[in-house]
């Protein structure tokens, strides 16, 4: 029996206009209509407009380095874990713009890290449209360890690691609102 | 065995943790500071040791078979050295070793094509490359690679898929060129270990006796040396010191806790140099009526015994008439006494059709002898 096939250039060609084809542009921002307030330990999480309940707040005043964390986990998925937030702010309310770049105190570090089997490469995200998200911090209070505020962060999929699909689609939009406890890291 | 120089350890200031573990371990790969110091120290590999809390995760390598430019990882203080082992866990990730080798390979780090992958041990343990998960459930960590040629408490630590020591022993020279030696004559920059053995009976019987344990040190070292033998149940690394001169003598091992221990020699030089051994110990039962003092006999290799694995039959040859016969099962539980009836000359004809599948020891004890050896039931 004859098979047709492509001469080896035009396969190349042809790929390559398919992988170009394949390069999404970022969604338009989902608005999503936060609540005002939330009752302390009820923190609101959204994912891409939808409310979510697996992400859970950890936030971390530093002692060493006198900084603060706003984390949010999701260890739902047995053996995937899923971690992102901020990093490396001020121990002070204000509106912070987001930005990856690792500087102490300057804006808010945002991160993304999802841990496979214990210690391997989940999925990486990377933070994309800067300039749409936020994080304010409306109150903290470093007696009562509490703090309340919200925020809107947005990332793209940039690789995967042929672990399979671990549950999260390739652009992602968190917005939320919280008031909840800050623990001490040392 | 496996040992590893540190040739130097610094305190690397102007380094903030964050908490993403992956962010950090390319910021810390990527640090000219660092950089430098392997440089100055000669590492091979590189080990950021933090106080940081990672959620979820312990340490990290930056990639399994790390070349010469990615032999870096992260691990958290706590774990490094503790029952999780997360040290010699993550530096092995950087050498070749992989986790656990999946039937459903979903997880990550399994690869079906590849024979370097940890190892379930019995149902209750697990090779230092097994994480929890995929097949693993709650299990101790026990210091050992996955090994088919090194069993543990009388179970295999690893078979032709999972030999995570023979790809960390191919490989370890690749990766200890990564930099050259440390010149430790000129006053080098770290500490080098010195070769240590310790000789003694790998079983010993759950009764009072005298079982001497001693050291032999090789050159190079500077005298004097300094000794401190300690035990622990295997695999736990709760560590009892128990004597501190060049010989131990286990007098009463009814007191272990544990049917298997490891006995650990630590000699240290006048230039502080150390060298560490391991002996892994078996109580098994106390087949002296008397309990009076007495070494184990020497291994009488003239006893054979086949087959092995063994379905219904055992036949024990070249065996005296004086003979009483055991059998224990892994934990050291006595499951099977037998008087010698030989039907042949020299020779006993053992059922063990009723007996459960698994590992056991068999003993042979007489006037003049006790001979131990493992087989499999099928």
């Amino acid at each position: 029996m004859k098979t047709r096939t492509f001469p080896p250039v035009m396969a190349a060609a042809l790929c390559l206009l398919s992988l170009l084809a394949c390069e999404k542009e970022s969604p338009t921002t989902i608005t999503v209509d936060l609540p005002d307030s939330v009752e302390f330990g009820k923190s609101v999480v959204y994912l891409n407009g939808e409310l979510t309940e697996v992400y859970k707040p950890d936030f971390q005043l530093d002692t060493i380095y006198h900084l603060m964390n706003y984390i949010f986990i999701d260890s739902t998925i047995s053996d995937v874990i899923t971690v992102w937030g901020f990093a490396w702010l001020p121990i002070k309310e204000g509106n912070f713009e987001l930005h990856t770049e690792r500087l102490l105190y300057v804006k808010a570090l945002v991160q993304f890290s999802q841990i496979v089997d214990g210690d391997l490469d989940g999925y990486d995200y990377e933070l994309i449209d800067a300039n749409e998200g936020f994080l304010n911090i409306e109150h903290l209070d470093t007696v009562k360890m509490e703090v309340k505020g919200r925020f809107r962060v947005k990332f793209k999929r940039t690789t995967k690691n042929g672990n399979g699909d671990l549950g999260l689609p390739e652009f992602l939009q968190f917005d939320g609102a919280f008031y909840d406890k800050v623990r001490l890291r040392w | 065995m496996f040992f590893f120089e540190t040739t130097g350890s610094v305190l690397l200031s102007g380094f903030v943790e964050s908490f993403d573990i992956d962010d950090d371990l390319s910021a810390f790969s990527s640090n000219s500071t660092v950089h430098n110091l392997r440089n100055q120290y000669k590492g091979d590999i590189v080990v950021l040791l933090t106080a940081a809390a990672y959620p979820g995760v312990a340490g990290k390598a930056k990639r399994i078979a790390a070349r010469n430019a990615n032999a870096y990882c992260i691990v958290e203080l706590p774990s490094a050295a503790g029952a999780a082992m997360t040290g010699a866990h993550e530096i092995a990730h950087l050498i070749g070793a992989r986790h656990q080798r999946c039937v459903v390979c979903l997880m990550g780090g399994c690869d079906p094509l590849t024979n370097h992958h940890g190892y379930l041990v019995g149902t209750a343990f697990r090779t230092i490359m097994v994480q929890q998960g995929c097949g693993s459930g709650a299990r101790t960590r026990i210091g050992r690679f996955s090994n088919p040629d090194a069993p543990f408490m009388g179970f295999d630590t690893g078979n032709y898929w999972n030999k995570n020591a023979k790809k960390i022993r191919n490989r370890a020279g690749k990766v200890a060129c990564f930099r050259e030696s440390p010149d430790y004559s000129s006053g080098g920059n770290g500490q080098a270990y010195i070769l240590t053995s310790i000789d003694g009976p790998s079983t010993v019987p759950n009764c009072q006796g005298y079982y001497p344990y001693t050291s032999t040190v090789s050159q190079p070292y500077q005298a004097p040396l300094t000794y401190k033998w300690e035990i622990s149940p295997i695999g736990v690394g709760n560590w009892t010191v128990v004597s501190t001169s060049s010989s131990y003598v286990l007098t009463n091992p009814t007191n272990w806790p544990n049917f298997w221990m490891t006995l650990r020699l630590t000699v240290t030089d006048a230039n502080g140099w150390t060298g560490f051994s391991f002996k892994e110990i078996q109580r098994v039962s106390c087949l002296d009526d008397g309990g009076d003092d007495r070494t184990i006999a020497p291994i009488d290799n003239t006893i054979t015994h086949y087959p092995n694995p063994v379905r219904d039959i055992l036949t024990l040859q070249k065996i005296s008439a004086d003979s009483q016969v055991s059998i224990f099962d892994s934990k050291g539980i006595q499951v099977r006494d037998f008087a010698t009836s030989q039907e042949k000359e020299n020779q006993q004809v053992l059922s063990l059709a009723r007996l459960y599948p698994g590992v056991y020891w068999l003993t042979v004890k007489n006037t003049h002898q006790t001979f131990t050896f493992k087989f499999v039931k099928l």
